[in-house]
């Protein structure tokens, strides 16, 4: 992925990557004018001192307006009497652009006071969450409702496409080998491949386990990773895993399928003895 | 405004009526400064350069917990911030004071003591860091006898400093000393406050301080470091050199004095844009949003002045080493204050907060700001200590350019990457989903970044390189003059009048040391003081209880290991941060936490509501090798957790030092408390030996996983909190 396939999906987005952009080019900007002030001397200096220099920066109402300075070659006119260490000082007047910026940052800082903390016309951050809550809500449900039905623990069907069952391993290595081995004979996480089952062994009922995870016992809840065709994917790709008989394999655990209870100790705390 | 700073024309200057009387600069401590600032400034790179390798090959620590980013990290920032800066500040403080104040210190003595002092301060940050002593509060880090230190041998340092004031041959003081003095009421603040601890052993202190006023008060400090220690004194020492340097008048005295205070005002009150969108109060976040913006103007009033010196004297900045140094260097300053306020702003935080931008951010103004303000300072002293001229200007140019570039080679990979990652962060797919619901995504985009940036950070190391060969040549080249020789007429005790208010500030030291004083004081009083007393600030959470011995313990492993240095414990409100580590941290969850431990940086996920979510056997196995239970994982291993045991004989000093600090802990708990963690130590061992994992209860791991299970559950007790 790059950051060039990033959608923008609101005004907010959009205005947040050019403030980027400004502020990257306002970089290079002056970095450049740096290297530009070197390039204009060298051609100034060809006059050979520094009295060219001098006069051109004189020159340039635009750059006098800004600043409201006494130019350079009449600058004794406000130089002081201070002398610190052959350090002289001049008494050029605050430059009116500058001034203007302090002003507005002040008027912008009562402004926000005022706003966020006695009109409360902006939203608290706790309101703002919720609106963004609100909003995303909606979003999704119109999403989904566009695209029909939602795949969930009680629509869900056994994946048999060869190319789900892939998938499905892909997100198994990644994510659940760690804990139930990388071929399902159990480690930390109980043993796949046998026909018992802690929390029920039919799709459905891997579904949901994956989905919703059993804090409690460690199992963690997938549903802000995968998405819920690919929590169909990895279910059935586990289904598939039935009777492999891999090496290593975790005692059971929990109840045979099909509801025989008598054949497996009922809990992974039991059975460590 | 314009009355307010009536130029003074008056006689001030020229009413000397003293006799002439000779003395001698002292050049020899400032020299001392220079030699330990290019030591130190190499090593502080050196460290910096292996805590960036780090980041996209983590065996480059070696292995080692001395050497693991979490430690190093630390080392970096205080070695530059203190060592490398602090040292070049001082140099030019003491050849400058002197100058302006037309006489020598007030005791070389004293002189001597700082120096000396403050190089063992170093010693002993440079040791303690690496073995895992610390506060675990960003660039406070030091621990308690350290901090002692710091405040005594900057008591001498003031002394010297206001001493040589006050007998002073110069009647005015000028705007470099103005920032001087700023700098060390302020400090000295900033200091004694955030580091207020309870000691619970030689090694080992607890923040009065918990949680949200804990956090407040770390990052008042922590961002006024970045005003006090890196900003005005080296404002103050482009006062001194750049006009010396240029041979110009300064452009504005009424600006001088404009921005000097108002920078000082403002700036105190800024801290919170640290904390925005955290469970700070709102109004302590909006101080801190409009005065960083009010910021923009008087810090832009430091770089105007600067450059506006340089009027009619570009010419010689195309030749002369020191200007060009300057010229950048006021340029990064001036673009780092910008882009500070823009950063306060809550929407572009929301963004950048938790990134590299903000890493980015301070290295223009570390690298090109108090970097290249330090290596003009030397250009110009050496060769003048010394009565030469310098090596070579061409050696001086290439270091320049590759200082230049790698400063550029350093920020933009960073700035690119920290938006990148952020985004990715708060991307979700239309049906509601995380877009890259797994963490470690986030971090390998951004890998490629990590490397140009340690290129860059290469590039600025060997331009520092070819500056130390630079000055020792031309120190060989030359006579080093010890003490130099000046004359003035002594101050007469005649009053003296006229000149406008600010002109009589400046002969009323005291005064004026004061006036700073309560300039400082004002923003933090009005942030702090309610933050304390106001109860509903804080809102009280009834299920959250204080840690147990064990979760204690592993707390202080976890803070040894510096790992606040990447992980935050901070949720934002945001629907990206609750979708991903569930809900959004409330101020009522870090009352028992002395110190706090949000973290400014997510290199890794934030781990507030860590507790639950994994099994006891994930953080083992992932603590011994990240990258088996992330593959590519960039988070060092920790096998040191897995072969020591963890610390009992202090718990009941710990236990009694927290109660003391307000934890409600029952009465006489501490006499039980080794039993009460042998007993929870027994129970995760056990768990562990479930899962087939035989360890040792006894183990340090074992504490840290105590930690890291209890952390941000107690909220889930609470029915009112969780909706």
């Amino acid at each position: 992925m790059s950051i060039m396939n990033l959608s923008f999906k609101s005004g907010e987005d959009l205005f947040q990557f050019i403030l980027l952009g400004v502020l990257l080019l306002f970089t290079v900007i002056l970095f450049f004018v740096v290297m530009n002030i070197f390039m204009l001397l060298k051609k100034l200096s060809i006059g050979g001192n520094g009295s060219t220099v001098v006069q051109a920066a004189d020159k340039g109402g635009f750059w006098k307006g800004l600043t409201d300075a006494v130019p350079v070659s009449k600058e004794e006119t406000v130089m002081l009497d201070h002398n610190y260490d052959g350090i002289r000082e001049l008494d050029n007047h605050l430059p009116p652009w500058w001034l203007g910026l302090f002003y507005g940052t002040i008027i912008f800082a009562v402004y926000y006071l005022l706003d966020y903390h006695v009109f409360h016309w902006s939203p608290s951050q706790a309101q703002e969450y919720e609106i963004a809550m609100t909003d995303a809500k909606k979003e999704v449900e119109a999403y989904q409702a566009k695209l029909g039905e939602s795949l969930d623990e009680k629509s869900v069907t056994l994946a048999t496409d060869p190319k789900a069952l892939e998938a499905g391993k892909t997100i198994f290595t990644e994510k659940c080998a760690a804990c139930h081995g990388a071929a399902g004979e159990g480690t930390v996480g109980p043993n796949l491949t046998d026909e018992y089952w802690l929390h029920g062994g039919t799709i459905n009922d891997l579904f949901a386990t994956i989905k919703n995870g059993v804090p409690e016992k460690g199992m963690i809840s997938w549903k802000a990773t995968l998405k819920p065709n690919e929590i169909q994917n990895v279910a059935s790709y586990i289904l598939g895993l039935q009777g492999t008989n891999p090496a290593n394999p975790k005692a059971p655990q929990g109840v045979k399928a099909g509801g025989d209870a008598t054949a497996a100790t009922t809990d992974s705390t039991a059975a460590a003895k | 405004m314009r009355l307010l700073t009536k130029p003074l024309m008056s006689s001030d200057h020229s009413e000397s009526s003293g006799s002439l009387e000779g003395f001698y600069y002292d050049n020899q401590i400032v020299k001392a400064f220079i030699i330990v600032t290019v030591i130190f400034g190499v090593v502080g790179m050196l460290v910096g350069l292996t805590a960036a390798l780090q980041l996209f090959w983590p065996a480059a620590n070696m292995e080692l917990p001395f050497t693991t980013f979490g430690r190093i990290r630390p080392l970096h920032t205080n070695a530059i911030i203190f060592a490398f800066v602090g040292n070049g500040m001082f140099a030019g403080v003491y050849y400058s004071s002197q100058r302006l104040l037309k006489t020598p210190m007030l005791s070389p003595i004293l002189s001597w003591i700082h120096f000396w002092g403050w190089q063992l301060i170093i010693a002993a940050a440079a040791l303690s860091l690496p073995l895992g002593m610390t506060t675990g509060k960003e660039y406070a880090e030091l621990e308690w006898p350290i901090d002692i230190a710091i405040t005594l041998i900057w008591v001498v340092f003031a002394i010297n400093f206001i001493g040589a004031i006050l007998k002073r041959r110069e009647r005015h003081m000028y705007v470099a000393l103005w920032f001087y003095i700023s700098c060390i009421v302020t400090v000295a603040m900033l200091h004694i406050v955030n580091s207020l601890e309870l000691p619970v052993s030689a090694t080992k202190s607890y923040s009065i301080y918990a949680g949200v006023q804990d956090a407040l008060v770390q990052w008042w400090y922590g961002h006024n470091a970045v005003a006090f220690f890196l900003t005005t004194p080296i404002l103050g020492l482009m006062y001194y050199f750049l006009p010396k340097a240029a041979n110009r008048p300064v452009y504005s005295y009424k600006l001088s004095i404009i921005h000097f205070w108002s920078l000082i005002f403002i700036y105190i009150w800024a801290g919170p844009h640290h904390l925005l969108y955290t469970s700070l109060p709102d109004w302590a976040q909006s101080l801190g949003t409009v005065f960083s913006v009010m910021l923009i103007a008087p810090s832009w009033g430091g770089m105007l002045n600067g450059l506006l010196t340089l009027r009619g004297a570009w010419d010689r900045v195309r030749e002369n080493p020191v200007l060009k140094f300057f010229v950048v260097a006021v340029t990064c300053y001036g673009m780092s204050t910008f882009e500070g306020p823009m950063l306060s702003l809550k929407n572009v935080n929301a963004i950048s907060h938790y990134t590299d931008w903000t890493i980015a951010h301070v290295h223009i103004g570390g690298l090109g700001w108090n970097g290249f303000i330090t290596f003009g300072m030397f250009y110009y002293l050496v060769p003048k200590m010394w009565k030469t001229t310098l090596y070579s200007e061409k050696l001086a140019n290439i270091h320049f350019w590759l200082g230049t570039l790698g400063i550029i080679f350093y920020a933009l990979p960073l700035y690119w990457g920290g938006f990148t990652q952020s985004l990715m962060w708060k991307e979700f797919t239309p049906d509601g989903f995380l877009a890259y619901p797994n963490f470690l995504e986030t971090v390998t985009q951004i890998i490629p970044m990590y490397m140009s940036r340690a290129f860059g950070g290469t590039l600025y190391l060997v331009g520092t390189l070819i500056m130390i060969y630079n000055l020792i040549k031309t120190a060989a080249s030359g006579e080093f003059q010890a003490y130099e020789y000046d004359e003035a007429p002594a101050l007469t005790k005649k009053a003296v009048v006229g000149g406008g208010w600010h002109a009589v500030l400046e002969r009323k030291p005291i005064l004026f040391t004061v006036l700073a004083l309560v300039a400082v004081l004002i923003g933090g009083i009005i942030e702090f003081v309610p933050t304390w007393l106001v109860k509903s600030n804080v809102p009280t959470i009834a299920s959250v209880k204080p840690y147990t011995p064990l979760e204690l313990q592993g707390r202080d492993i976890y803070i040894r290991e510096g790992c606040y240095n990447c992980h935050s414990q901070m949720i934002r409100p945001f629907r990206s941060e609750t979708e991903r580590y569930g809900e959004y941290s409330k101020s009522g969850e870090f009352v028992y936490d002395h110190p706090f431990q949000w973290g400014s940086r997510r290199t890794g996920p934030d781990l507030h509501r860590v507790g639950g979510k994994y099994p006891d056997s994930w953080h083992y196995n992932h603590m011994m090798d990240p990258s088996s239970m992330s593959p590519g994982s960039i988070m060092p291993s920790y096998p040191w957790l897995f072969e020591s045991d963890f610390d009992k004989t202090l718990i009941p000093g710990k236990i009694k030092a927290m109660k003391t600090l307000g934890v409600p802990y029952e009465d006489g708990f501490e006499d039980t408390a080794v039993a009460e963690m042998e007993k929870q130590a027994e129970g995760i061992s056990k768990g562990l030996a479930d899962g087939n994992i035989k360890v040792d209860k006894n183990k340090e791991i074992v504490a840290l996983i105590a930690y890291l299970q209890r952390l941000g559950t107690d909220i889930k007790n609470e029915p009112t909190a969780m909706k």
